[in-house]
């Protein structure tokens, strides 16, 4: 549910959206508004349900149930082409019989507006922001994969849309493409502050562009709010293992901390809930700093893994006290040497660090 | 694999290009004898005067032409539409594309006279033709846009369009047609040659079409008629050829998406 | 403007009014533009199925009917006039000459094909081919039948040639008049369109498969038996069908070499509905209708095979 509500003065909302194909439900009644010139990222794992929503806003899916208001006007029924939306598809969407130039030139040809110049010279300028004025009169077989998504980008920008709506524009890409495009996708965003909808199955995507991030899953959107409220504090179980890494572990409440196994976590977060509730405690790998002597509020682990992730590496270590449990601690690569698997080490983080939440 | 050709593979090449190429040049050689000992083009310069020649070449190439022309009014949209919207229907389009095979020809002839005696003004023209003549090319028509359909993300490039505001039409004409251009060249193609070759409508329905022409012909003189197989041959060919080549220099019907 | 958006004005098409959340009916509309836009394409695909019906499915209805219908309405006399011995032999003949020239088809057809795929083979082959079946299987009737004439004829230059090398084919029994002169006839269109509907099927089939197969120690024939046949078997099947479809409805070929002289259906057909033969109308359409029987079993063959074709496929 949304965190904060907003009055939308403009952007977008939407009421009691449901959709199932025959008995199937994919979306189970989403309400969500968005301001106009944000940037929400729709996040989950596949079959979520993100792509038929983001669908439905494009039109080429209708509700079974709910409304779409669009800038003040009611578009749930409109069809995608009278809608004022800009699309950027996964893949293969530009026309391949069209140059460049001429695909973006698409929109407002079709609408009419200007004339063969000025609506040349608009694309031109378009291609430009995107970087590819070196490239107005390619075909799209000459064009890589990276070069084709900033095209569509243009293009959906041509036609000066009230909504921008993304379908995993990236995922088809190489990673390095990937880093570069999106961030550049935001500062063209942000200068001419469409509202804007994105959808991936990526998370580290999802959280450094957005400006709220919706987590779907079956249907449902589980929590929207700013990248760092979901990371920080995810609002259940579902979310917390979704974003990000880290240990799980399983134990009841016990005043300011956890009881797992045969030791005592320190969970400030445990103290908000009645005493012996049965929770699940997430701890990030970041919080949890390892020590190679028993040091105060820690507890004796073992380092069962190593993986090696550039400037990090991250541990995987098994829980002397709490059966088959396990967490993960972050390290600077260069301190990794002397965390061998099978070495004992204590584990400690700040009381205020995990979230615990009932399950 | 080496790269070689074995000598299995090149023999039945070579019979292949014997039996195909001999009955031609049999019929070329016959087409320029002149009687007795004499070899010439009097043949063909005799054909080239008959009026009946020309008269009936124009109009297997028109009707050829109309015929195309409503195939694709018939089939392209309802294709598109069947490949976007509807893909139940399409086991129902598979169906009828085979059905001028299970109805012989003859048969349909022998039908459409029983159950169409009117307008006068349609059955009595050569223009009636075109309408079982959509049914012949049907089959290849059919194969060659389903092809094109389904290699091209007709899908995508559909909502791509909707996205930026295109209707029905412009989607049509400016982004689908255009990409499915060899599918379509392909349909066209094997639509002439059917057309250009058919026999049995015609000659039922007493039009006077090239191949009926050359039936007639070839009852009486046998030298002109030598000529007139070759030619219908080698010309249907080269259409096919030209056509070909122009398809194949056009390279943003090919690539893109791929 | 509330936030949950009533109370709106109107742009474009849409409504004035909307039912609360979650109430909309099924079905309703953003106006006649996008119900116009939305039954749009159903009109082609109509106009598409109006046409098959009015001009190919009424005639063969009308047909079959005709073939029922005497002068007292309801019989089967036609239909059993056609076990008569000269219609029989017809049928005979037809299918005899189907069958044969779809297997000469199918075997050289397929052959050619592959030998024409091989990477060793010229590449200019390949798109000469191309065009070639497309006219040669299309070359069917008068200029076919001059053509085999000219060269197979009774003073056909590979017989006279044949002759002067002491070979007579005509004392040895050939008769480009008859069925086996037929079959070697038909073999001209027959070939070229085993050749086109082969070829996707021959591309389809993976170098991989040959290379993991000989990286085990498989023959060529073992490779054939096992692997390819097997593979290719629905496609060869579907074609084979094709084939003799394509051959059984051939009529312009034996009219033009037999000048109508010769014992098959399609032939038969063509004499009742030009008045060479008198007899009633109904008899060639009980003809036909017998026709389209065949081809019907034929068609329910094809259509069994090819759905299992496409079953390990994609």
């Amino acid at each position: 549910m949304d965190a904060t509500p907003h009055i939308a003065m403009s952007g977008v909302s939407l009421t009691g959206i449901e959709k199932s194909y025959g008995s199937r439900t994919v979306l189970a009644g989403i309400n969500m508004e968005l301001a106009q010139g944000e940037l929400v990222c729709l996040l989950g794992p596949s079959g979520c349900g993100k792509t038929t929503l983001l669908r439905i806003l494009a039109g080429f899916e209708t509700p079974s149930k709910g409304k779409i208001v669009l800038n003040g006007v009611d578009v749930t029924r409109l069809p995608p082409n009278k809608r004022r939306m800009g699309m950027v598809f996964q893949a293969y969407s530009l026309f391949p019989n069209m140059t460049a130039l001429q695909n973006v030139r698409f929109g407002p040809r079709v609408r009419g507006a200007g004339n063969a110049a000025s609506q040349t010279a608009e694309a031109e300028r378009l291609l430009a922001m995107v970087g590819l004025a070196a490239h107005v009169q390619k075909f799209p077989h000459q064009l890589s994969g990276g070069q084709q998504q900033r095209v569509a980008l243009a293009r959906a920008l041509a036609v000066k849309p009230d909504i921008l709506l993304l379908d995993e524009p990236l995922s088809a890409l190489d990673a390095k493409v990937r880093t570069q495009l999106r961030s550049e996708i935001r500062r063209i965003q942000k200068e001419t502050g469409i509202t804007t909808v994105f959808v991936t199955h990526d998370q580290e995507e999802a959280l450094s562009i957005s400006d709220r991030v919706a987590v779907m899953n079956e249907g449902h959107v589980l929590q929207i709010a700013a990248p760092a409220a979901i990371y920080r504090e995810p609002a259940n179980a579902f979310v917390a293992r979704f974003i990000g890494a880290g240990g799980v572990l399983q134990g009841r409440t016990e005043g300011q901390g956890v009881r797992a196994g045969s030791v005592l976590l320190n969970a400030t977060a445990a103290g908000a809930l009645p005493l012996g509730t049965d929770v699940e405690v997430f701890l990030r790998p970041e919080h949890v700093t390892l020590h190679e002597s028993e040091a105060a509020g820690a507890i004796r682990a073992r380092v069962d893994e190593q993986t090696f992730f550039g400037s990090l590496t991250r541990i995987k270590l098994g829980l002397h006290d709490v059966p088959q449990g396990e967490i993960w601690a972050d390290i600077p690569s260069d301190r990794a040497a002397r965390y061998t698997p099978g070495a004992a080490v204590w584990a400690s983080w700040l009381p205020d660090s995990p979230r615990v939440l009932a399950r | 694999m080496n790269k070689r050709l074995s000598l299995f593979n090149w023999t039945i090449i070579l019979l292949g290009v014997v039996f195909f190429f001999v009955p031609l040049i049999v019929t070329g050689i016959f087409s320029l004898w002149q009687g007795g000992n004499r070899y010439g083009f009097s043949a063909y310069a005799l054909l080239l005067n008959t009026p009946g020649f020309w008269a009936s070449l124009f109009l297997s190439f028109r009707l050829a032409v109309e015929t195309i022309a409503l195939s694709f009014f018939l089939l392209v949209p309802s294709m598109i539409f069947v490949h976007l919207k509807a893909q139940w229907l399409k086991p129902l389009f598979e169906f009828i594309s085979n059905l001028p095979f299970v109805i012989p020809a003859i048969a349909l002839i022998d039908g459409l006279t029983t159950l169409y005696t009117g307008p006068s003004w349609l059955i009595s023209t050569p223009n009636y033709l075109v309408i079982p003549y959509v049914f012949l090319a049907l089959p290849y028509a059919y194969r060659s846009m389903d092809v094109g359909l389904t290699t091209l993300d007709v899908k995508t490039l559909t909502e791509a369009g909707q996205s930026l505001g295109a209707g029905w039409g412009r989607i049509i004409f400016w982004v689908l047609l255009p990409n499915l251009k060899a599918a379509l060249v392909g349909a066209t193609l094997l639509t002439l040659t059917i057309v250009m070759g058919e026999f049995t409508f015609a000659s039922v329905l007493l039009f006077h079409t090239f191949a009926v022409f050359i039936n007639d012909t070839g009852q009486n003189a046998i030298t002109e008629a030598a000529a007139l197989s070759l030619f219908s041959f080698l010309i249907t060919w080269l259409f096919m050829l030209g056509v070909l080549v122009t398809g194949r220099r056009n390279p943003a019907s090919l690539g893109g998406a791929h | 403007m509330a936030a949950n958006g009533e109370n709106l004005t109107s742009v474009d098409n849409t409504t004035t009014v909307q039912p609360p959340a979650g109430t909309i009916p099924a079905g309703a509309s953003g106006g006649f533009g996008a119900l116009a836009g939305r039954l749009f394409p159903w009109v082609f695909v109509g106009l598409f199925l109006a046409y098959v019906l009015a001009f190919l499915v009424a005639p063969t209805v009308v047909l079959v009917v005709q073939s029922f219908i005497g002068d007292n309405g309801f019989t089967l006399s036609y239909m059993e006039g056609l076990l008569d011995y000269q219609y029989m032999l017809a049928f005979e003949n037809s299918i005899i000459l189907s069958l044969a020239s779809a297997a000469v088809g199918l075997v050289f057809g397929g052959l050619l094909a592959y030998a024409i795929l091989q990477p060793g083979a010229p590449k200019f082959l390949r798109s000469m081919t191309t065009s070639f079946s497309a006219v040669a299987a299309n070359f069917a009737g008068v200029p076919l039948a001059f053509a085999f004439i000219s060269t197979l004829g009774t003073l056909g230059f590979v017989t006279v040639l044949l002759k002067h090398i002491g070979i007579d084919i005509y004392s040895m029994g050939f008769s480009l008049y008859s069925i086996t002169g037929l079959t070697v006839t038909f073999a001209y269109f027959q070939v070229p369109l085993m050749l086109i509907i082969i070829t996707p099927a021959l591309e389809a089939m993976r170098a991989q498969w040959r290379e993991a197969a000989d990286g085990m120690g498989a023959t060529s024939w073992q490779y054939w038996r096992l692997v390819g046949l097997p593979i290719l078997f629905p496609s060869l099947l579907a074609a084979f069908l094709l084939l003799f479809g394509n051959s059984f409805s051939a009529f312009a070929t034996p009219y033009a070499l037999s000048d109508g002289n010769i014992a098959l259906v399609p032939i038969d057909i063509s004499n009742v509905l030009s008045g060479n033969v008198m007899s009633d109308p109904q008899v060639g359409a009980a003809l036909s209708t017998g026709m389209i029987l065949v081809m019907a079993v034929v068609l329910i063959i094809y259509s069994l095979v090819a759905r299992r074709a496409a079953r390990w496929r994609k």
